[in-house]
């Protein structure tokens, strides 16, 4: 690898990372620098196209849709978050404990994930989601429950890998406990994969929050979540396009920055790549 | 060596001229296809109906699919109800009341079955008993003690006297039907008398009909009538502006603004005995003081709501399509300051400084369940007007959107909910009384009781004069609002949108009527 590649690949990580790191402190701060009140209506405003006042025009009870869409960029962002975190700790955990212990716990542990597998995804989050009833933290908990399983495939195939490597050996040899080298030797080795599964997950993750939303089972009215703000502006989508072309925009625009930064951190941090 | 990749270079490239030239040839002889078939629907006699439900089966008896039936011009009843909602002669040519308890009917002569049956007395008697056996909503319209039929008489004597039996005979409930056919048969094309009848059904999806050449009342305007299932409203506008639907109904006010092109499009709009309304359950904790529920009703801007969402405000029960509903006094007008001060007479402040009242030290947090009806979203913008409104005032407001309101409605766990109901599904007011608001309806999920209303509604179910009728209902609507027993927001208009091949079309008051003998496709 020439020196000019790896400048380019950690240009390509910084300018992403940055770009990242500016979304983000946009959803932190967005709720204080949003110009209206996100959920204060004005109808004698009602379905107003873009302006100077209202960036991105207002909605049918008049809100500002700017201003709801940086409030809602917050809650997006954090349960994106929470969602992607809680999948990669049951997925690590589950995945580790299988990988190492091997045999009767392995069998088990990887026969529960199959199961788990075998439903398509996003239908087995709305069947969780609706039989826990609407609400945003029945869907954290509904999405975290489906994704956790490539955690656990991706953490067992590398724990079963390592198990064998001489320097684990060495460590048993040395008198180390089976905790003492999980947590020691093996964990360190997962997380840069587990790093990379979770930056290329955060799109995903904010797509099928996004989706369950539109579909009134995540979000429920008059939070600014932008994926309930696209299925109120379905019924104008030729009336006042504003008020879906811009969440749909922030959504795209979101997901492609991660998606690229998962792209690139993959790049920078697995070996085979290099 | 070398000539043998320059002739593979050949080959490679004649294979691609080749392909290319298949896909376009298959591209153009698609595309030709495609235009013929269309063509071929544009200028052929079938009437293309975007239809917002399609029932799971279309027997008459069975849960509202007369209805459908009717709407889809199939289904006919003895009575129907004209663009001014009264009822007129249509199986039954005329009729007449011999004693408080007795009604007779003249069935016209010449009406047959599609199946060209002719339709006497008998066959209305047959399908009349059969909706009271299979259907419970039969009972609230009139509860027979009798029906005899000779010839084209049909006599009807009712077990109590029952001022709006003839208003009740045309709800497609009571659609004349060939009882004679197997269930197969009743559920998937049921033999009827109207313009209409139907050839093919696909559960929730489509209906296909053809002309009844047998029909009574004059030659049916198209050969025939392909209805299908577009549930969501933003759909059915991009149906009819892609050209595949000739004909749809129930569009959303904000996007009628689309079909303004005259030239393009007819828009029928009406006012309809349908109302926006908010039900309080009457029961809850939080509302079972009336108090409490007029605070509400003073808090919310029901004119600002209706201006949103296109419907007339409402002051009353009643829509102003119904005598009764025209020129009430509006029992709560919007008025925010008189809510805080019923609020603050209850004893309910806000102590902690939230800008949420409490009740027993908690903050008082309502639970607003919403659904969309006919693939609305009126409701939730209502609910979130309204919220806001509610926060002005200090009281707390969850919105929760379900797809089965009637499991929470039964349950009773909610304090409000959304529905768009029809005051007056007959044109009479008196069912909608009784359905709601007496004393263990079947439709009062709310809970209200109040002794008055049900002496009222009684009183209402013995008088025969029709003005007498009118005064009652208005006082009975009165006393209900008075206990603020629920918050109407507007009355709805009806519309009916057809393309300019499309004559004759109409919007009825009363929504069992959709495609009629008269509509007509140039």
């Amino acid at each position: 690898m020439t020196a000019k590649g790896l400048t380019g690949k950690r240009l390509r990580f910084i300018l992403l990372a940055v770009l990242a790191g500016g979304l983000v402190l946009l959803a932190v701060l967005g709720p204080y620098i949003a110009p209206q009140d996100p959920l204060l209506g004005d109808a004698s405003a009602s379905l107003q196209p873009p302006s100077w006042e209202h960036l991105c025009g207002t909605d049918k009870l008049g809100r500002d849709v700017f201003s709801r869409i940086l409030a809602g960029a917050g809650s997006s962002f954090s349960l994106t978050f929470l969602m992607v975190l809680l999948a990669a700790l049951i997925g690590t955990a589950v995945g580790l404990m299988a990988g190492c212990c091997g045999g009767f716990t392995d069998s088990l542990l990887s026969r529960v994930t199959d199961v788990f597998l075998a439903f398509p995804s996003s239908v087995f989050a709305i069947a969780v989601a609706g039989i826990l009833g609407a609400g945003v933290l029945n869907t954290v908990f509904a999405l975290g429950l489906v994704w956790w399983t490539r955690y656990a495939r991706l953490t067992r195939a590398a724990a079963m890998q390592l198990r064998e490597r001489d320097f684990i050996w060495q460590a048993r040899f040395g008198g180390a406990g089976e905790g003492r080298i999980l947590l020691r030797y093996i964990l360190p080795e997962v997380v840069p994969q587990v790093v990379t599964t979770i930056s290329l997950d955060i799109g995903n993750m904010m797509m099928s929050l996004a989706g369950l939303s539109f579909l009134g089972l995540a979000a429920q009215p008059p939070a600014p979540e932008w994926g309930y703000m696209l299925y109120e502006s379905r019924t104008y989508m030729q009336t006042a396009p504003w008020m879906m072309l811009f969440p749909g925009l922030a959504l795209l625009i979101t997901v492609i920055v991660f998606n690229l930064l998962g792209d690139s951190v993959r790049d920078m941090l697995d070996p085979s790549c290099r | 060596m070398k000539v043998n990749s320059e002739k593979r270079k050949w080959v490679a490239g004649l294979l691609t001229a080749l392909l290319a030239a298949t896909a376009l040839s298959g591209c153009g002889g698609g595309a030709e296809e495609t235009a013929a078939v269309s063509s071929d629907a544009a200028s052929s006699d079938i009437l293309r109906v975007a239809m917002f439900w399609v029932s799971t089966n279309l027997d008459p008896a069975d849960g509202y699919n007369g209805w459908v039936l009717s709407r889809i011009g199939a289904g006919e009843t003895l009575v129907r109800l004209n663009e001014n909602a009264q009822p007129e002669g249509c199986i039954a040519e005329s009729w007449q009341q011999t004693d408080e308890n007795t009604w007779v009917f003249q069935i016209r002569e010449g009406v047959t079955f599609s199946n060209g049956k002719p339709v006497d007395a008998a066959a209305c008697k047959a399908a009349i008993e059969r909706a009271f056996e299979e259907n419970i909503r039969a009972e609230e319209y009139f509860s027979p003690s009798s029906i005899e039929a000779e010839g084209q008489t049909l006599t009807i004597h009712t077990s109590t006297p029952n001022g709006t039996l003839v208003y009740n005979l045309a709800e497609p409930l009571f659609t004349i039907v060939d009882t004679e056919v197997d269930e197969d048969t009743m559920d998937t094309a049921p033999v009827t008398t109207g313009p209409y009848q139907v050839t093919a059904f696909t559960p929730e999806q489509s209906v296909e009909l053809s002309r009844n050449d047998q029909y009574w009342d004059g030659t049916p305007g198209v050969s025939g009538v392909s209805v299908y299932s577009v549930p969501d409203s933003e759909s059915r506008v991009l149906a009819m502006q892609a050209g595949e639907a000739d004909l749809t109904t129930t569009i959303d006010n904000t996007s009628l603004q689309l079909f303004s092109d005259e030239s393009r499009y007819t828009v029928y709009e009406t006012i309809t005995p349908r109302v926006n309304v908010v039900y309080y359950n009457n029961a809850s904790p939080l509302l079972s003081d009336v108090k409490m529920r007029q605070a509400v009703s003073y808090a919310a801007d029901k004119d600002t709501y209706a201006s949103l969402i296109g419907c007339a405000p409402a002051t009353g029960l009643y829509s102003t399509a119904l005598v009764c509903g025209q020129d009430v006094e509006d029992a709560y007008p919007y008025d925010p300051e008189a809510a805080k001060q019923l609020l603050d007479s209850m004893g309910y402040l806000d102590t902690d400084g939230d800008g949420i009242r409490e009740k027993d030290g908690e903050n008082i947090q309502f639970q607003y369940v919403i659904a969309a009806d006919h693939g609305s979203s009126d409701s939730a913008l209502i609910a979130q007007a309204l919220q806001a409104d509610l926060l002005e005032v200090g009281l707390g407001c969850n919105l929760v959107q379900t797809e089965n309101m009637a499991d929470i409605r039964a349950a009773g766990e909610y304090d409000f909910c959304s529905a768009n109901d029809s005051t007056a599904p007959t044109a009479d007011p008196e069912v909608f009384l009784l359905q709601h608001y007496y004393t263990g309806g079947s439709s009062n999920y709310q809970h209200y009781s109040n002794p008055e209303v049900d002496s009222l509604i009684d009183t209402l179910t013995a008088t025969f004069d029709p003005d007498e009728r009118q005064q009652l209902a208005r006082q009975a609507s009165e006393q209900i609002l008075a206990d603020a027993g629920s918050l109407y927001v507007g009355y709805i208009y009806g519309n009916t949108v057809v393309s300019s091949r499309v004559q004759g079309a109409e919007q009825f008051p009363i929504d069992y009527y959709i495609v009629t003998k008269d509509i007509t496709l140039s």
